[in-house]
């Protein structure tokens, strides 16, 4: 389980994220949602353990984020990620699956497997700086998922694919779900999330607005409709 | 944690100071502004500095493009970059008297060899070229001999510049001129090293008039010049060879003049 | 320790597949080999062709330094691949301690190399090995290491064009102490003490360069090669500390 309470940072003076509390159960999966600069990745990268709260805690299964023993459990995958550009595909992955102790994610067939998995296998021996965004994106995930973790934080995972690419990652994250694993997702296109999600996080201006069963959010409207409405009720006051 | 901070930034200071009392720093020439100047820019790479400037001026030197003063100046700076480095001070020490631009061209000469002497690495040439200066151009047979013997004492001398250096003076119309020298040398050192030597000059001096008298001797008794300083011995002349105090071996010229040779060369 | 060995591979492996460490080593490797045309005109002086080869193996050594230690961390956060990294189990410290030692083990890689270059040369010319030259290079080695700490250091906190003027700056001054001192010694007074007081807290690195005694078959004594090994340990040890400290506080 993944527990927020008051979670708050500040920028240059300004609460970017402003007293978040929420949960996430596991085995469920949680789409944050909200609009550009509305404080997705900076909640994400606190819980991953990337950047330190400034007031509350996050904590994974009772442990602090950024605690060692909690990071063995959980992937990330940045948005829109840079790689070391002069590596290969593979080199990569071997290269993340390193730094756990888990022996697993160092056996260099599962990292294979892994790569067939997100459709990028035979660019494996391809520098990095030669893949197209779409292949850097499904490296992203494969990085991300290379020590078979329990949590799975993914911050804005279908930006930026075609509709061939989205498809795919979706079939991912619905694969990983009938395996038990929970996963968090961050995102502002909301047409095609709606099928992915369990439980949905609305966030405005680091504020939460909403936080719980997708089903009950939209109650019969689309989900696109139910957030675009409970943002411009709350942008009205 | 802090501990180990202080440690280590006690042990910076404490290592900077080790290491001064303990380093071997290069030798001082005078520095003067544009040499400051080359030390605050080339990170250290002195000697580097020195070879390629040493490069430039040598090519130069014959033609003195600018005048002596120039000369001097440029000679003492790569002096002063690396004082060890011996090629700018023995090439110098020959050169200079020949340029007959510069109007004090020996005394430069002897100026940047005497340095040489007292600053670079050991290289026999810097003691040497200067001996022959000495003896060339100022005819001052004391201080060639000093520094021929100094050359002779370097290590790393060919073995034939060697003995030329010990067998300086040694001809029979200079070796009286050449013993006084010693002695007044020696009568006039001040340290061990030198009074030593200057008496194993003395002593080699007269093991070769010894030598030669006894070669005299033999000529008015057999009518002709012995062939070798062992014949001395075996005719009685003399009871033995004795031992040259620089380890070389005595021979004797055709004419009955006593020589010397090193002794690998039998 | 197993994260900071598998970050300073990964560092290494990054390093050396840099195309601008071909293209100084090329430069180096030339330069070492105008070494073979000094010679000629050194008039078979070997302390000469000691003293440039050494030099150039300096020079390119620093280059070499700057041009992957100053932009290491700051290229990484900036690129956000740390982002990869830290969501890891791995801590800061050894993301910078990998850093350290990839970018180190990259440079000696580079270092030896021309050492190689330099000692064939010398080889060629002297017939000899010259053993004190590479006593000279490894010297050099150690203030290399001691570079890397310092951009790190700089890197931890600044970018990577103000990185590299402020241990560009360092570097400088670091040659200079021992000539200041001097000077201050004449002058006296409070001069001399804040000079004696920079001389002992800023790099010193003078020390390092053992060029001129190996171009002149002079050895160092064993206090001194002790001292500057302890010096360049100590120092960079501070320095990484120091770093780690800014890089955990910095927000990424």
């Amino acid at each position: 389980m993944i527990e927020i309470s008051r979670l708050t940072k500040i920028y240059a003076g300004r609460r970017v994220v402003d007293g978040l509390s929420f949960s996430v159960q596991k085995g469920r999966v949680f789409g944050f949602l909200g609009q550009n600069g509305a404080g997705k990745t900076t909640v994400i990268k606190v819980v991953v353990g990337i950047s330190l709260s400034d007031e509350g805690c996050v904590r994974i299964e009772g442990l602090p984020a950024g605690d060692v023993a909690i990071k063995e459990k959980i992937g990330f995958m940045p948005e829109a990620p840079y790689f070391y550009a002069r590596l290969t595909g593979l080199e990569f992955l071997r290269f993340c699956g390193d730094l756990f102790r888990n022996r697993r994610s160092k056996d260099t067939a599962s990292h294979e497997e892994l790569l067939k998995e997100v459709g990028i296998y035979e660019a494996r021996d391809k520098r990095i700086s030669t893949y197209s965004k779409g292949m850097k994106q499904r490296l992203g995930f494969a990085q991300a998922l290379v020590n078979d973790p329990d949590y799975v934080f993914l911050d804005e995972p279908l930006d930026g694919l075609d509709p061939i690419g989205r498809r795919e990652i979706k079939e991912i994250i619905k694969r990983l779900k009938t395996r038990g694993k929970t996963i968090f997702f961050n995102s502002h296109i909301l047409y095609d999330t709606e099928e992915l999600c369990d439980d949905v996080g609305i966030i405005h201006e680091g504020k939460l607005l909403y936080s719980g069963p997708v089903k009950e959010f939209c109650a019969g409207r689309p989900l696109e409709a139910a957030f675009i409405n409970t943002i411009e009720a709350v942008s009205r006051t | 944690m802090a501990c180990g901070v202080v440690i280590f930034a006690v042990a910076i200071p404490v290592a900077q100071s080790v290491h001064d009392s303990f380093v071997v720093r290069a030798p001082k020439v005078i520095d003067f502004t544009p040499l400051s100047f080359i030390k605050v820019f080339d990170l250290g790479l002195h000697e580097a500095v020195a070879a390629i400037r040493w490069v430039s001026l040598r090519s130069d030197m014959p033609l003195v493009p600018d005048g002596y003063e120039k000369l001097d100046y440029e000679i003492r700076l790569i002096n002063s970059l690396d004082p060890r480095f011996s090629q700018p001070y023995y090439f110098s020490t020959i050169v200079l008297p020949e340029i007959q631009k510069h109007p004090y061209r020996v005394q430069a000469a002897v100026e940047v060899g005497k340095r040489g002497v007292r600053l670079s690495e050991p290289d026999w040439r810097v003691p040497f070229y200067l001996g022959a200066v000495n003896h060339v151009y100022l005819r001052d047979r004391g201080e060639a001999a000093k520094y021929f013997d100094l050359a002779a004492q370097t290590t790393g001398i060919p073995e034939s510049i060697r003995r030329f250096s010990l067998g300086y003076g040694i001809a029979p119309k200079s070796r009286g001129e050449m013993k006084e020298i010693w002695l007044a040398i020696e009568a006039g050192a001040n340290d061990k090293d030198t009074k030593k030597r200057a008496e194993m000059h003395i002593r080699h001096l007269e093991i070769i008039e010894l030598l030669q008298d006894a070669v005299s001797t033999y000529r008015e008794e057999t009518g002709s010049f012995p062939s070798a300083v062992e014949d001395l011995v075996k005719e009685g002349f003399i009871a033995e060879v004795p031992k040259s105090p620089f380890g070389l071996n005595f021979f004797i010229y055709e004419g009955g003049l006593i020589g010397i040779k090193p002794l690998s060369s039998g | 320790m197993n994260s900071i060995w598998v970050i300073a591979k990964n560092t290494f492996k990054e390093a050396i597949r840099d195309r601008i460490l071909y293209g100084i080593l090329g430069f180096a490797v030339f330069y070492l080999l105008t070494d073979l045309f000094f010679a000629r005109l050194a008039l078979g002086d070997v302390s000469m062709v000691k003293s440039f080869g050494l030099a150039g193996i300096y020079v390119c050594g620093v280059v070499v330094t700057v041009f992957l230690g100053a932009s290491v961390l700051y290229k990484e956060i900036e690129s956000r691949t740390l982002y990869f990294v830290i969501s890891k189990p791995v801590t800061r410290a050894e993301i910078v301690l990998g850093k350290f030692f990839g970018l180190f083990a990259a440079i000696a890689l580079t270092i030896s190399a021309m050492a190689a270059i330099y000692l064939g040369v010398v080889g060629y010319e002297a017939r000899e090995f010259d053993m004190l030259g590479l006593l000279a290079i490894l010297f050099e080695l150690f203030e290399m290491g001691f570079f890397v700490a310092l951009l790190l250091f700089f890197s931890s906190f600044a970018s990577p064009l103000t990185a590299t003027i402020y241990s560009s700056i360092l570097l400088f001054s670091g040659h200079l102490l021992e000539l200041v001192l001097e000077n201050a010694a004449q002058i006296g007074g409070i001069t001399l003490r804040l000079v004696s007081g920079a001389y002992y807290i800023l790099p010193n690195l003078e020390k390092f360069n053992i060029r001129g005694l190996a171009a002149h078959h002079t050895m160092i004594s064993w206090p001194v090669g002790i001292s500057v090994f302890v010096y360049a340990v100590a120092y960079s040890t501070l320095l990484l500390y120091f770093a780690i400290i800014c890089f955990k506080r910095r927000e990424l």
